[in-house]
């Protein structure tokens, strides 16, 4: 163990391990990471991995699309393949007013230069030659969205930061917080205790119980994500990933060639990861709705994580007025994987220069007071 | 041991893989199933992670049962979709 570091990061996912990276790439090496299990345990292990520039705000259409040309270049600057693939993405309307929903947003997404259309259910068939059209009355389709391995992401931040100085403590989990008065005193952990001049809130779900530890409220909610995961089937069998928000989930065929079923996140006590029979029986019966020749498909096994909910559905990336150096990084409600990339990169830039090269102002703390 | 000796047969992964991944720092069964996908195939693992215990035990000085178990997730052994959902397929 060290005794501090000039920045001290809480989760190890792909968030906490993109800061880290960004942070040593920006010549800030004095950098910690304290994970209680290690890089993909939590949520960014467990997640669809989708990667969609497909919003309803401007903020997260500009989030979204600076990942995405962070993730064009991942594989190689990071010197490890992160199964990057631009393969598009569906997104259905099961209504015409979901359907006029979607115009609207792809009329921003076009202005902000994201290349998304509308579809008729005759052209998403041809993009998925399996799907059921009947009731659907169209849909939203992004060429350049995608997928990435998420294990593979948050690993090769991980392996990129540590070459170049930072330190990860892995199985190393963070008990309490001493403040003496508005400042951070020392992190506690159990394998002892550590300072740091910056203390980053990555942990994700877990964000508000980082938060309890130096009295403030982090209005984040954990939902449990289930997923099933059906055997290897041909290249191209299920592409691209396709999701029905409000009716279903998604699903997305993998690098491997296992057809992950998602189910939508839904609340949970007790940041509970079990799998339950009703969300597996409701993901499968929904397949069936929606995809032909799938029944006979094998599912070898399901799989279950927590995403991380504010009430707006908006991240925050944010100081805190009462904590001096507590930086909060969280709540990016079910799309964490995604935005990780440009996160990790905007919060170093926040760090290291004080400002970042995305406004910052929408992700503000405090809007949840106002 | 010979290193090309086949540990995960649904993934293809050799004892050498094996080690290649605990040489890199993954001391779990849980890090070396994400890093290599051993486990990830049909058998969900049955056949290989023992192996794959017994290795890590070796590597780190410690017994096999001081090695934590992958979570167990249903179903047990694979299962049509249909059969779940008793949905009707087209």
């Amino acid at each position: 163990m060290v005794k501090g570091a000039e920045v001290v990061i809480i989760g190890g996912g792909v968030i906490g391990s993109s800061i880290a990276y960004y942070l040593a790439k920006e010549g800030c090496r004095d950098v910690v990471v304290l994970e209680r299990e290690y890089p993909t345990w939590g949520a960014s292990g467990r997640c669809g991995a989708g990667i969609r520039q497909q919003w309803g705000t401007k903020m997260n259409c500009r989030l979204a699309k600076g990942s995405v040309e962070l993730f064009q270049g991942l594989s190689e600057e990071l010197d490890y393949d992160i199964e990057f693939e631009q393969g598009g993405y569906l997104v259905l309307a099961t209504s015409h007013a979901q359907l006029e929903q979607y115009r609207r947003n792809v009329a921003l997404q076009n202005s902000l230069g994201i290349p998304s259309k509308i579809v008729t259910p005759q052209e998403a068939k041809e993009i998925v030659p399996i799907l059921r059209t009947d009731g659907l009355p169209g849909a939203a389709y992004c060429p350049t969205d995608g997928t990435a391995n998420p294990i593979r992401t948050d690993f090769a931040f991980a392996r990129a930061a540590r070459a170049l100085g930072a330190k990860f403590f892995t199985h190393t989990e963070v008990t309490g917080i001493e403040l003496s008065g508005d400042e951070i005193k020392t992190v506690e952990t159990t394998r002892g205790k550590m300072w740091g001049e910056i203390v980053v809130n990555a942990a994700g779900p877990w964000a508000p119980v980082i938060g309890r530890m130096v009295g403030i409220d982090i209005p984040i909610q954990p939902k449990r994500c289930q997923i099933i995961v059906t055997q290897q089937l041909p290249e191209a069998a299920c592409t691209p990933f396709t999701s029905a928000p409000w009716d279903y989930g998604y699903w997305t065929q993998t690098f491997h060639g296992n057809v992950l079923l998602g189910h939508t996140s839904r609340p949970v006590e007790h940041y509970d990861k079990g799998a339950t029979f009703e969300a597996i029986s409701f993901q499968t019966d929904k397949t069936a709705q929606f995809l032909r020749s799938f029944g006979k498909v094998p599912v070898i096994r399901c799989y279950s994580g927590l995403t991380e909910w504010t009430p707006d559905a908006i991240p925050i990336i944010s100081f805190v007025k009462k904590v001096k150096g507590f930086l909060i990084d969280a709540g990016y409600s079910g799309h964490g994987f995604c935005m990780g990339p440009v996160s990790g990169k905007l919060v170093s830039e926040l760090i290291a220069e004080g400002t970042a090269s995305l406004p910052l102002e929408p992700f503000d703390y405090y809007r949840f007071q106002q | 041991m010979d290193e090309e000796i086949i540990i995960c047969r649904c993934e293809d992964l050799t004892l050498r893989d094996i080690r290649e991944a605990i040489s890199q720092g993954f001391t779990t069964l849980e890090e070396i199933k994400r890093v290599t996908r051993c486990g990830m195939g049909p058998c969900q693992g049955r056949t290989c992670l023992p192996l794959v215990a017994a290795e890590l035990a070796r590597a780190r000085g410690k017994g096999i049962e001081e090695i934590l178990p992958c979570t167990m997730r249903p179903p047990l052994m694979p299962l049509k979709l249909e059969t779940i959902s008793g949905a009707k397929d087209g």
